[in-house]
């Protein structure tokens, strides 16, 4: 678990001199040629990981945009296999190197073969996995597969995670923890969880691992009020939205995604230091 | 109740099969709800609720009838129906919206959702929040929405209001997807009421238990009707909770257990509802069992003429009980589930609901290759109402 690639890149809190942009894709959506043009510019806007998501077609965990971009890349024809190949294209063609995370429900993963999965992952280019619908008590197996290739299962956390459980999920969890800032599935919101404001703390009581907010995340504010608490922040639908809003003119996306990025990565960096801040605008 | 307690394990496994796999944030709650249901189903007060209920408010024990005028039609075997279609709404999902509603009243939850596909478990949920003062809100595809449209009036008129689903299919899968997002974002308010033997543990255990009442009933009234149980128990397998319900006490027994799923246009037709013959094992809605998927773990459509049997997945219990063998999984397409819903009709005037007849268009086939002393329990788990305008839009196709 110690030596994962993930924690090679996401060094540890002390050592790090910045607050961390996760920035999530939706791979393939609408095809894997514009995946690669999105991943180059959220990592030219100051992206630090890109999270790959693998679309599924029940995506419990995800809210209306997701859900729609999922459903596109599937029509498009995407499906594991080709997210893994993306991995590789982007290794070639990134400007920046920055880890790179697959995000999957975990049926496509069973049904190509845990161990192939685990496999192939690093040398398509991927540092680290997150699987959204495998908590704790099932991800045994695949944490050992995963470990063995030096690949870092990114464990989430959420408010409702209890105080035993949360010892236990950190423990076992490589490259970063990936804290769930609201009770609900992803998509932006105005008002993100309280209860966040006091489990980050105890998270980074209990790890080295830099710990990163996402579910709901979208503006500057909130990355603002959140880069005082955590260590990093992961945006998703907002992205995405970008992409789906300006379809009728594709030229635009990239650099709106590459400003929006920028953006976010500056009011993360704007609270450094500023470690008290309270923030009433985002956390209700 | 042997097979029951010692299945699931600790870890809501029936061998491979079953689990808990959601995301993180619902962890906590599964937690929680196992403690309730364990300590509910220890508790010899909340077992007298629920029995007091089933007793006067659905009217249980429900009868086994002997359907004369259709064995001597059919020739063989002795048909026998166990009726869950006389319960009080219509079917056996209320055994366990009962049980589940006073189990979230036990918990101090005061909003209950449900999915429901042909909307009996809707109703079913319905009138539970309505009788022990809930909110309820009930997820319900639109296209089931469309062809049960007398279920959604009913839930409506039972102040439930119904959620229309229109992703994906806009049938009960999506539906099953949307209140599993709805729980996870209403998780401290809301009791999510699954009408099935499917979704994370502990729903397939419980489920199984508050329908295990059908057989357990089955196990005494077949020793004063026959001073024996049935060779044969047949029940349509849509989750799985009347089959479950009647097979789980019968488990140890030497009857023959056969569970029926929606043939739909055949099973060499890309639809169908046979996730057990045609499926593989997969994880959806947060249990491992037998799915319809594609080669990359993408979840199929499924297809069923009955609402209640279009569901790509199965409980997981029964993805155990087809490996070990223990039951016999067999399919009726549409067109057998017609012809057997119009036959019981015209010779004992009783209309089954169109998943029921599923188990009863097996049942027919099976009939005719035995002698007479062999006696067949079908589980009739609903009656037809609901399905009548469906039926008669069929009937105007084939005529
Ligand atoms: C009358 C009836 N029978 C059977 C089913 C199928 O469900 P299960 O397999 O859980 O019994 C339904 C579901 O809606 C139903 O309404």
């Amino acid at each position: 678990m110690s030596a994962s690639r993930t924690e090679h890149f996401f060094l540890s809190r002390e050592s790090r001199s910045e607050k961390l942009l996760v920035a999530y894709l939706c791979a393939g959506y609408p095809d894997l040629e514009k995946s690669v043009l999105w991943a180059q510019a959220l990592v030219e806007g100051g992206a630090d990981c890109l999270e790959i998501g693998v679309p599924f077609s029940d995506p419990l965990a995800d809210g209306p945009v997701i859900q729609a971009a999922s459903q596109r890349a599937l029509a498009a024809g995407v499906n594991l296999e080709k997210v893994l190949g993306l991995g590789e294209v982007l290794q070639e063609k990134l400007s920046k190197q920055v880890p790179l995370v697959l995000m999957s429900y975990l049926n496509p993963i069973l049904q190509y073969g845990m161990e192939r999965f685990a496999a192939e992952l690093a040398p398509r280019g991927f540092n680290g996995a997150i699987i959204v619908d495998l908590p704790y008590e099932e991800g045994e197996t695949m944490q050992a597969l995963l470990c063995r290739q030096k690949i870092s299962l990114v464990p989430l956390i959420a408010p409702t995670t209890r105080i035993n459980r949360l010892q236990k999920i950190v423990q076992r969890g490589a490259g970063f923890i990936y804290c769930i800032s609201v009770t609900g599935v992803t998509g932006p919101r105005d008002t993100l969880d309280s209860r966040i404001s006091s489990l980050i703390p105890k998270i980074k009581e209990l790890t080295s691992l830099p710990v990163v907010v996402g579910f709901g995340v979208s503006r500057p504010e909130q990355a603002a009020a959140l880069g005082a608490l955590a260590d990093g922040i992961v945006v998703g639908s907002a992205f995405i939205r970008v992409i789906g809003s300006f379809q009728a003119e594709p030229g635009r996306i990239q650099e709106q995604l590459k400003g929006l990025a920028k953006n976010l990565k500056k009011a993360l960096t704007d609270t450094q230091g500023n470690c008290c801040s309270s923030s009433p605008v985002v956390i209700r | 109740m042997a097979v029951t307690q010692t299945l699931p394990d600790a870890r809501g496994r029936f061998g491979d099969y079953g689990g808990k796999f959601v995301p993180e944030t619902l962890s906590a709650a599964l937690e929680d709800l196992e403690e309730a249901y364990r300590a509910a189903r220890g508790d010899p007060l909340f077992q007298e609720q629920l029995g007091s209920l089933l007793r006067n408010y659905v009217g249980r024990p429900t009868p086994i009838y002997y359907a004369r005028r259709l064995t001597e039609n059919l020739g063989g075997g002795q048909i026998f129906l166990k009726r869950e279609d006389l319960n009080h709404t219509g079917a056996h999902k209320i055994n366990n919206a009962l049980g589940q509603g006073l189990l979230a009243c036990r918990m101090g939850k005061a909003r209950i959702t449900a999915e429901t596909g042909a909307g009996q478990h809707g109703v079913a949920t319905a009138t539970a929040a309505a009788l022990l003062g809930l909110k309820c809100e009930v997820f319900m595809g639109v296209h089931d929405m469309e062809r049960q449209r007398l279920n959604v009036l009913r839930m409506e008129i039972l102040g439930a209001r119904v959620i229309p689903v229109s992703q994906g299919t806009g049938t009960l899968k999506d539906a099953v997807s949307e209140a599993i997002r709805d729980w996870v974002t209403n998780i401290e308010t809301t009791y999510y009421l699954i009408g099935s033997t499917v979704g994370p543990h502990p729903y397939p255990m419980m489920v199984r238990d508050f329908q295990s009442v059908i057989g357990e009933e089955v196990k005494s009234q077949a020793q004063a009707l026959w001073g024996r149980l049935p060779d044969y128990v047949i029940a349509c397998v849509g989750g799985g909770s009347n089959a479950l319900g009647i097979f789980a006490p019968l488990l140890h027994e030497r009857v023959n257990l056969i569970g029926v799923e929606g043939g739909g246009k055949g099973l060499d037709s890309r639809e169908h509802a046979a996730s057990l013959q045609r499926g593989k094992p997969g994880v959806l809605h947060g249990s491992y069992s037998y799915l319809l998927q594609d080669e990359w773990g993408q979840i199929q459509e499924a297809y069923s003429l009955a609402a209640g049997l279009d569901y790509p997945g199965v409980g997981p219990e029964h993805s155990y009980l087809k490996d070990c063998g223990r039951v016999t999984y067999t399919a009726a397409t549409d067109h057998e589930a017609l012809a057997a819903f119009f036959l019981l009709g015209e010779t004992e005037g009783i209309l089954p609901a169109l998943e029921s007849a599923h188990a009863l268009a097996c049942a027919f086939k099976l009939a005719p290759s035995l002698s007479r002393e062999k006696i067949i329990l079908i589980n009739l788990s609903g009656r037809g109402d609901k399905d009548v305008e469906v039926v008669a839009r069929e009937r105007g196709k084939n005529s």
